[in-house]
């Protein structure tokens, strides 16, 4: 025992240092990304918290104004109407997104379809299309006088809609246009997900005279259910922090009768147009509760594991 | 991590001073907590020194490196024309340029500002946004006398804010209105005839007659401040929405109201084409211009001849330009808007030389090259007198240059207060309601008075 003691006992500053070594070589290893994900993930988001209780224009130093951020937002009209918008764009554009991605995967996942690259391609295409672009083509498309959608209407003697300063029109405008730019990324996700159903079961259905939509509804869409859970939750944050799209077709103001502005443009008007960096940030906690708040309930309601 | 890293007699004993997993990994967090709560307070104070921080015209100068020069297209290119005899001038002092969007100059001179490096040694920037950056901006009142009398009035103002003065602009931007002379004649429209907005809500009744509805006398916008702000200034309102101390709203003064109204009944007129996508300066309304739907360019500033002349050459001679109509019979017919300015960071090391730079740039051949490239109303008064003895072809002969300088000369002493930009965004609001008759004028602009008031602190 007393050997063993012996054994034990304190050796000196290198034994000190062997130990530490010991101790902190793993996590002296994995270090860089937490280090990384320290400076540029974690810093930023205490900062955007402090910054959030202070009335700070980015210049001058800032007075510190406890919750008042968040009290003079939680009163401000104009966020509850950037929210609206926000939701009402997420309830118009995730669903039929979802289900268009799921469509169209599994159709360019059967063997029937030729030239499948080729369309998986076609439909991913406009995610990597620049977006200075996508509000040039969607301007001119929806375009009043000039447009080729009303110019389509017009051939079927409807009257012309000003699709981008209507704000009846506006929101419709900015949910078609996410459906273009965004379903071919969730058809690439729902298609990596329809490649791990194994081919067996459909053979099964078939053998057991299961027609395709049945196989569709009693296989593929249970057995997607993960998959398409991780979608809607992504596909929610994307939209509560939307903000490019809405930026080029109407502007960080939202446009006629802020019909277009979503919570990702007023954070970015009150930031680096006001300069209201304490107002900003605010904004930005709440929207994050929110969309912590959707993601669990979403989590909830779809995280059942199917019958 | 799993515990077997450390394995049999290796395992460190448990004490109060040895080093294990748990002490390690706290320590980590503490430091970690430490840096993140320390630097984000640090942050906001960060910049404490800077308005402390004093520079006069005699600012700070060292020799040698490069000078570095952001701006958006259309403001350097005086600028850059002038780098070569810029260098000749300093030997060993090089200058660059760094051209951005309008939008990405404006963020990115913030962001090196409060990051407190980065910064150039001259920036362009909108007028309207210098009361956002004046703490970060080196004071150049010491050379503000000597070019007074040679930029064109109002700019030297604009420039200065609470006794400072902070640059020299690139153009200048009086409102004026532009009009198709071949179809005003065409549909009996007599340009003197139009002294007041009324007469042209009631002429475009004419027009919308005589051409079957084919052809709109003007085109306005619903949430579009350009025209309220001219309409402002022909009530007498310099700050549009503030008062001249700019501690003060003044949207719901009984003169600001009789100028709503006068809006409201342009929005009203049989002859508008209502909501161009993008505005007035908007690609609808030039393909609706070129397209003759449009037989008028309600208000515009001094750059837009040139998107006139650009988009349809075909077009000139037929081109004419008269001062925007008063509020009132006999009333003022002027208006405003926002001249490029270059201004200096405190942050830059070369001062003097970077003041150098910018009035080689935007006087003499500097300002006629940017006027030679861009077509844009210079703000460089000798260059100006030149222009306006010059007929200009695309009106027809007109001298526009002299009709541009007599209305700048006539505006009413006009700035652009802090919280200009959320002021005209809160007027937009309003003013769209009052015009598609959901609010009466008074009520509109009342509730506009009480945002601005709230959001923007003033009284």
């Amino acid at each position: 025992m007393a050997a063993l003691e012996r054994a034990y006992r304190p050796k000196g500053i290198s034994y000190r240092l062997d130990r530490w070594w010991r101790v902190a070589a793993p996590y002296t290893f994995i270090s860089p990304f937490y280090l990384i994900f320290l400076a540029f993930g974690l810093l930023p988001i205490a900062f955007s918290l402090i910054v959030s209780l202070y009335d700070w224009n980015g210049i001058t130093p800032g007075g510190f104004v406890g919750l008042d951020n968040y009290r003079v937002l939680l009163q401000d009209p104009e966020f509850y109407t950037a929210l609206f918008n926000t939701v009402y764009v997420w309830l118009g554009s995730v669903p039929p997104m979802v289900l268009l991605a799921l469509v169209f995967a599994s159709i360019l996942n059967s063997s029937l379809v030729r030239f499948r690259g080729l369309f998986r391609t076609v439909y991913f295409l406009p995610v990597v299309t620049s977006l200075v672009i996508t509000g040039l083509i969607f301007s001119q498309l929806f375009s009043t006088s000039f447009g080729l959608v009303n110019s389509a209407l017009a051939v079927f003697g409807l009257p012309p809609i000003n699709w981008l300063s209507d704000p009846a029109w506006m929101k419709l405008t900015l949910i078609l246009a996410l459906l273009w730019r965004w379903t071919g990324n969730d058809m690439v996700i729902m298609l990596a997900g329809l490649q791990n159903i194994p081919g067996e079961l459909y053979e099964a259905a078939r053998v057991d005279g299961a027609g395709p939509l049945q196989s569709f509804f009693r296989i593929t869409v249970p057995l997607m259910r993960p998959v398409i859970l991780f979608d809607l939750i992504i596909s929610t944050i994307g939209t509560f922090n939307l903000f490019a799209e809405p930026y080029v077709l109407f502007g960080p103001d939202g446009g006629m009768d802020e019909a277009g502005l979503v919570t990702g443009t007023l954070l970015y008007q009150n930031s680096f147009v006001y300069f209201k960096f304490g107002y900003g940030a605010a904004i930005a906690w709440v929207v994050a509760l929110i969309i912590f708040a959707l993601s669990m309930l979403q989590l909830k309601l779809g995280g059942r594991e199917p019958d | 991590m799993r515990s077997d890293v450390f394995q049999g007699s290796e395992r460190p004993a448990r004490s109060g001073h040895a080093l294990t997993r748990r002490r390690f990994l706290r320590l980590c967090a503490l430091a970690g907590l430490g840096i993140a709560s320390g630097t984000p307070l640090a942050a906001c104070g960060s910049n404490a020194g800077v308005a402390n921080k004093t520079s006069s015209g005699k600012g700070k100068s060292s020799a040698g490196g490069t000078l570095i020069v952001w701006g958006f297209q259309g403001t350097f290119e005086g600028i850059q024309s002038q780098i070569p005899k810029f260098e000749q001038r300093h030997p060993g002092v090089k200058a660059s340029i760094k051209q951005f969007g309008y939008d990405d100059v404006h963020t990115n001179l913030l962001n090196a500002i409060v990051a407190g490096s980065g910064a150039p040694d001259l920036c362009a920037i909108d007028v309207t946004r210098l009361t956002q950056y004046v703490q970060g901006l080196a004071d150049q009142n010491a050379h503000r006398q000597k070019y007074e009398r040679q930029f064109v009035p109002p700019t030297v103002e604009l420039a200065s804010y609470k006794g400072k003065f902070y640059g020299l602009a690139t153009d200048s931007e009086p409102m004026g209105f532009f009009y198709r002379r071949d179809l005003w004649d065409k549909y009996g429209t007599n340009p003197e005839s139009i002294r007041t907005w009324d007469d042209l809500a009631t002429a475009g009744d004419e027009v919308q007659r005589a051409s079957g509805g084919k052809v709109n006398l003007y085109a306005m916008t619903a949430n579009e401040t350009s025209l309220y702000e001219v309409l402002a200034a022909e009530q007498g309102f310099g700050g549009y929405y503030f008062d001249d101390t700019d501690t003060k709203v003044i949207v719901d003064d009984p003169k600001i109201v009789e100028a709503v109204k006068v809006l409201k009944r342009l929005w009203d007129g049989r002859s508008v084409y209502r909501n161009p996508n993008g505005g007035y300066a908007g690609d609808e309304m030039t393909a609706l211009l070129k397209r003759s739907k449009v037989a008028s360019q309600i208000v515009a500033p001094g750059w837009y001849p040139e998107t006139l002349k650009q988009s349809m050459p075909e077009q000139a001679g037929k081109w004419r330009m008269m001062r925007a109509p008063a509020v009132s019979t006999g009333g003022p017919r002027v208006g405003y808007q926002y001249p490029t300015i270059f201004v200096i960071p405190q942050q830059s090391s070369r001062q003097d030389l970077a003041w150098d730079l910018e009035v080689l740039g935007l006087t003499g051949a500097g300002a006629r090259v940017l006027f030679d490239k861009y077509d844009i109303l210079p703000a460089y008064q000798p260059l100006l007198n030149e222009l306006m003895s010059k007929p200009d072809k695309y009106f027809g002969g007109q001298m526009t240059y002299r009709l541009w300088n007599e209305i700048a000369h006539d505006a009413p002493k006009v700035f652009f207060g802090t919280g200009f930009v959320q002021a005209q965004q809160i007027m937009g609001n309003h003013l769209q309601q009052v015009l598609t008759g959901k609010k009466t004028p008074e009520e509109g602009m009342q509730e506009a008075a009480q945002e601005m008031r709230a959001k923007l602190k003033k009284g």
